[in-house]
């Protein structure tokens, strides 16, 4: 992982500058213009509730009951039909949107100067919590880690990013991954519903699977972003080798060969098809990067999957 | 002998120490690189897939410890057994093992009774004889010496194979049973000599009674090169209540004089075989450059003679006193009287060798006022430890028989200085005094004429020439009978003379500081030459040892460890056993030995010499040197030591290809 470090002073105190630099800030700016032009060009430019309620746009049109306030009543259509139909305006209400955040060890492997999936996993949600701030949407961060997955605060407008920033950057890899646990953890604070952001290694598809199904069954539109490193298909060393798991201290003896590392490739394939499913059961959308795909080739990728501009 | 992997006893400590290192570290699993993974699970699930739980995967932690303790176990083995290894160097460090066939002739003669065997013998057959003489050739074999038992007869037959333990040999000797067969020793010597040829320092030993089925004793020339010596038994042998007629010389020493170093005493240990008391000479040569007895048995070489008589079968030695050491190398002969009626049937073992020991360092003690000249000269020969000392702290007694004693005074030189010499210790003294040491007659100092070199074959003067030098006054001297003069005036007057009776002694009948000598070459060779005689050196008394061919024993021969070198051969150490130092020339035979008479050179040395050589022995071909043996042709492990250290390395770089292979990155 790399190290941390955060800045001196001012607006950006607390806010890791080797991640969260001006050249950082200038990059998911761009990714915001892109994103309105995406949203300009045919697509829906902010997310809007399916609530109808009280707002002024016009959303459908409904049989008069008894009892119905009558200033909603259409006169137009009654004077043209004789029906009497009630006007009905979609209620806007602001979008949450969660970022659930795999905090766990094995995210934060990597070697020596390279970025870890931790690290591309801060830039990630940073650029997309700037761009839903900028949606007027509230964000909220949510770490997961031995289980839990506590929300923070949700906060609204851009102003907030720099908030959003010191949250990321103030987390540190630590606890044991489980999806499913953490998932109902965040459940337990019954936060508004919305879009759920899940970013992970997803070393757990059984527990992504429940998860997801928790997720969607409490009205939550659950997205899945699973983070990949190709480099450990890349071994740099064979023979008698002791493999330790970072999050549970495991240890397995083995011949590392260059078969070996074939088979892994597999299985690891097969563990990415399992996400796949599991997303696909629940209607979420589910993406995978590797870790040295930049973060704003990430966040245009999610784009173009559809779901988090509206 | 030395068994197969015997040397792997001394070893074994570090080769357990290997094993349980190389143990340990697979214990330890030092070597299992530890690799930190994000998900162990994904791991074990990709270990099952690749089986790599299997049998053989799972014991190759095990079969790596296999190969490698197999492999070190190799390599501990060859360095222990293999020609770097341990077994190499103490075979390199012992001399090389003799190999003897004992040819036995068990033809039907064999089972002869010849006579009376003499008062209290009960009559044996010549075979029970020849057991008897095999014994005692068993008893009083070398270290390291093997024999192989070979039954003569129509065909040779091996009794038993090369053995070095007497036990064995022994029990083949007594069960050797004579055959209704004649003897064909040509067939036999051949087999004999095919048998020892390639061995180290080989022999053939033949016990036979020469009876009328023996077709002769002429070896052809292919069977040149080893000796081959005849043990008689039978008529000729028993004849006339005779065991032998041999006379032996069984050991020569040297040995100095306490108080005149030069000169000494040469014993010799001489033996009669023969059953009857018989008159013997011996005579003692001596020769500087002496290397066998046709050098020592010059007429010119013969320095002394005694006739000594010996009772049957009796041993005695025989003293040569006052001997000079010069020479450095000695023999003594022993012969049959003249107008004796025996003839000796063992030539070989009537010579003895023996070699004056190399002294130390001279010790010299200079007692004057202060002569630079003389202690320039004294100094300018790094054989001299000279010491200093006033006249007035000299006390005569204090240096009496100091080279008895053991003072490290060997040579008093008294300049000028008016007092006695020490009783026993050669003194050299400049003395212009008439009466003080000189003998009666001395006259009073006066000018001096003309000198000259009186006796230019003294070692004190050889070879220097006294022209143009002046002395400005001298003390005619007067010589006792018996002293050499070595510095005369034209006149016939001597002015310096040489004593080597009982104590050598010089005495110079001027003071050096009145003379020019000190600023000619002519002082420290004469002072050189002087205290070397005096101390009893001549010369070198011992330079490089050459027997036969060109071989040198590393002298000094004071030291506790001698080097052997010879031709073709490295140096090795000489063997010691015990309280002597025995060294074996491979190429000659020869051996020598330290006792306490002094050092001795013999071949074949110390095997009781009743044997008799063959008639081809004698000639210089049977001592030409001969090509080392390639190996001691000895019984070996079946696996050479060479091919164990070859499949070790081979099986290392084998695993280490291997281990490179999966070591390759991607």
């Amino acid at each position: 992982m790399a190290e941390s470090r955060p800045a001196a002073g001012g607006a950006h105190a607390g806010i890791r500058d080797d991640l969260f630099d001006a050249a950082f800030l200038r990059r998911i700016e761009h990714l915001t213009l892109l994103a309105r032009r995406m949203a300009s060009s045919g697509q829906r430019a902010a997310r809007r509730s399916k609530k109808i309620g009280g707002g002024i746009e016009f959303a459908d049109h409904r049989d008069y009951s008894p009892g119905d306030d009558l200033r909603h009543l259409d006169w137009k259509v009654y004077g043209r039909t004789k029906r009497m139909l009630l006007r009905q305006y979609e209620e806007e209400e602001d979008l949450s949107v969660y970022f659930l955040l795999d905090r766990s060890p094995s995210m934060a492997m990597a070697p020596p100067g390279e970025p870890s999936l931790f690290d591309r996993a801060l830039q990630i949600t940073a650029a997309l919590a700037y761009i839903a701030l900028g949606n007027l949407d509230r964000v909220s961060v949510a770490p997961m880690a031995d289980g839990r997955a506590r929300p923070e605060r949700p906060v609204r407008g851009r102003a907030q990013l720099f908030r959003i920033l010191r949250t990321l950057s103030a987390l540190e890899p630590a606890g044991r991954t489980a999806i499913h646990d953490s998932i109902r953890d965040f459940l337990r604070f019954k936060p508004r519903r919305g879009l759920v952001v899940l970013i992970s290694d997803l070393y757990d598809p059984d527990g992504l699977g429940d998860g997801l199904r928790d997720l969607a069954a409490r009205g939550y539109e659950p997205m899945v972003l699973q983070l990949a490193d190709e480099r450990l298909f890349r071994a740099e060393i064979y023979g008698d080798l002791t493999l330790v798991d970072v999050e549970t201290g495991e240890r397995q003896e083995i011949w590392l060969t260059p078969e070996i590392v074939a088979t892994y490739r597999e299985v690891f394939e097969e563990l990415s098809a399992r996400v796949e499913s599991a997303a696909r059961e629940v209607g979420a959308r589910a993406l995978r990067v590797d870790v040295a795909t930049p973060f704003d080739e990430v966040v245009m990728k999610i784009f173009r999957l559809g779901g988090f501009l509206g | 002998m030395i068994a197969p992997f015997d040397t792997l006893q001394a070893w074994w400590p570090w080769a357990a120490g290997a094993l349980a290192v190389l143990t340990l570290l697979y214990l330890l699993e030092p070597r299992r690189r530890q690799v930190a993974v994000p998900f162990g699970a994904l791991w074990r699930t990709v270990l099952e897939r690749a089986e790599s739980r299997r049998i053989g995967r799972r014991w190759r932690r095990f079969f790596s410890w296999l190969f490698l303790a197999t492999c070190t176990s190799g390599l501990l083995a060859a360095l222990a057994e293999g020609p770097l290894g341990l077994r190499a160097l103490r075979e390199r460090q012992q001399p090389p093992a003799t190999h003897t066939v004992l040819l036995v002739d068990v033809s039907a003669t064999m089972a002869t009774v010849d006579g009376d065997p003499g008062p209290g013998l009960l009559p044996r057959t010549r075979l029970e004889l020849a057991q008897e003489a095999l014994d005692e050739i068993v008893a009083d074999a070398l270290p390291r010496e093997r024999f192989l038992v070979v039954a003569a007869a129509a065909a040779p037959r091996t009794q038993a194979p090369w053995s070095d333990e007497a036990q064995t040999v022994r029990a083949a000797i007594a069960g050797l049973r004579s055959t209704d067969a004649g003897l064909d020793l040509e067939r036999a010597l051949r087999a004999a000599v095919d048998a020892v040829r390639e061995r180290t320092m080989p022999r053939v030993v033949v016990v036979t009674d020469g009876g009328p089925s023996t077709t002769g004793f002429v070896v052809p020339e292919s069977m040149r090169g080893v000796p081959i010596r005849v043990r008689r038994v039978g008529p000729e042998a028993a004849a006339e209540g005779r065991l032998v007629d041999n006379a032996a010389v069984e050991r020569v020493g040297v040995r100095a004089a306490e108080a005149d170093p030069g000169r000494g005493v040469v014993t010799a240990r001489i033996r009669n075989d023969r059953g009857v008391a018989t008159r013997l000479r011996v005579l003692l040569s001596a020769d500087r450059e002496g290397q066998g007895p046709v050098d020592f048995a010059r007429a010119e070489s013969v320095v002394a003679e005694q006739v000594v008589e010996l009772a049957p079968r009796a041993v005695q030695s025989v003293a040569f006193a006052d001997v000079t050491l010069a020479p450095g190398r000695f023999a003594v002969q022993v012969r049959p009287a003249d107008g004796a009626a025996w003839r000796d049937v063992a030539p070989y073992d009537d010579w003895g060798f023996g070699v004056a020991a190399r002294r130390r360092k001279v010790g010299v003690l200079l007692v004057g006022r202060g002569n630079l000249f003389l202690e320039a000269a004294l100094l300018a020969n790094d054989g001299f430890d000279v010491r200093r000392l006033a006249p007035d702290a000299y006390q005569p007694a204090n240096f009496a028989r100091s080279r008895r004693l053991g003072h490290g005074i060997d040579v008093v030189v008294l300049d000028q200085v008016d007092a006695p010499a020490p009783d026993g210790t050669p003194t050299w003294r400049f003395d212009l005094r008439a009466g003080q040491h000189g003998a009666a007659g001395d006259a009073e100092p006066r000018s001096a004429g003309e000198l000259a070199v009186g006796d230019d074959e003294h070692p004190v003067v050889r070879g220097l020439s006294l022209q143009d030098g002046n002395v400005d006054q001298v003390r005619p001297l007067t010589p006792p009978t018996g002293a050499r003069v070595l510095l005369r005036e034209r006149g016939g007057v001597a002015l310096a003379y040489a004593t080597d009776a009982g104590v050598r002694g010089l005495v110079f009948g001027l003071d050096l500081l009145e003379t020019d000598l000190g600023g000619r070459y002519f002082l420290p060779l004469l002072v050189s030459n002087a205290v070397e005689w005096l101390a009893g050196e001549d010369e070198a008394v011992v330079g490089p040892l050459e027997v036969g061919r060109p071989w040198a024993l590393g002298l000094p021969v004071a030291a506790e460890r001698w080097t052997w070198t010879e031709p073709g051969t490295p140096a090795r150490a000489a063997f010691a056993s015990d309280d002597a130092l025995l060294a074996s020339s491979e190429v000659q035979g020869i051996h020598v030995w330290r006792s306490h008479e002094g050092f001795e050179i013999a071949r074949p040395t110390i095997l009781p010499a009743t044997e008799q050589p063959s008639r081809v022995s004698p000639d210089a071909a049977a001592w030409a040197p001969r090509a080392r043996a390639a190996h001691d042709a000895a019984p070996r492990s079946p696996w050479p030591a060479w091919t164990i250290l070859v499949v070790a390395v081979a099986g290392l770089l084998l695993l280490e290809w291997a281990l490179y292979q999966r070591r390759r990155t991607l």
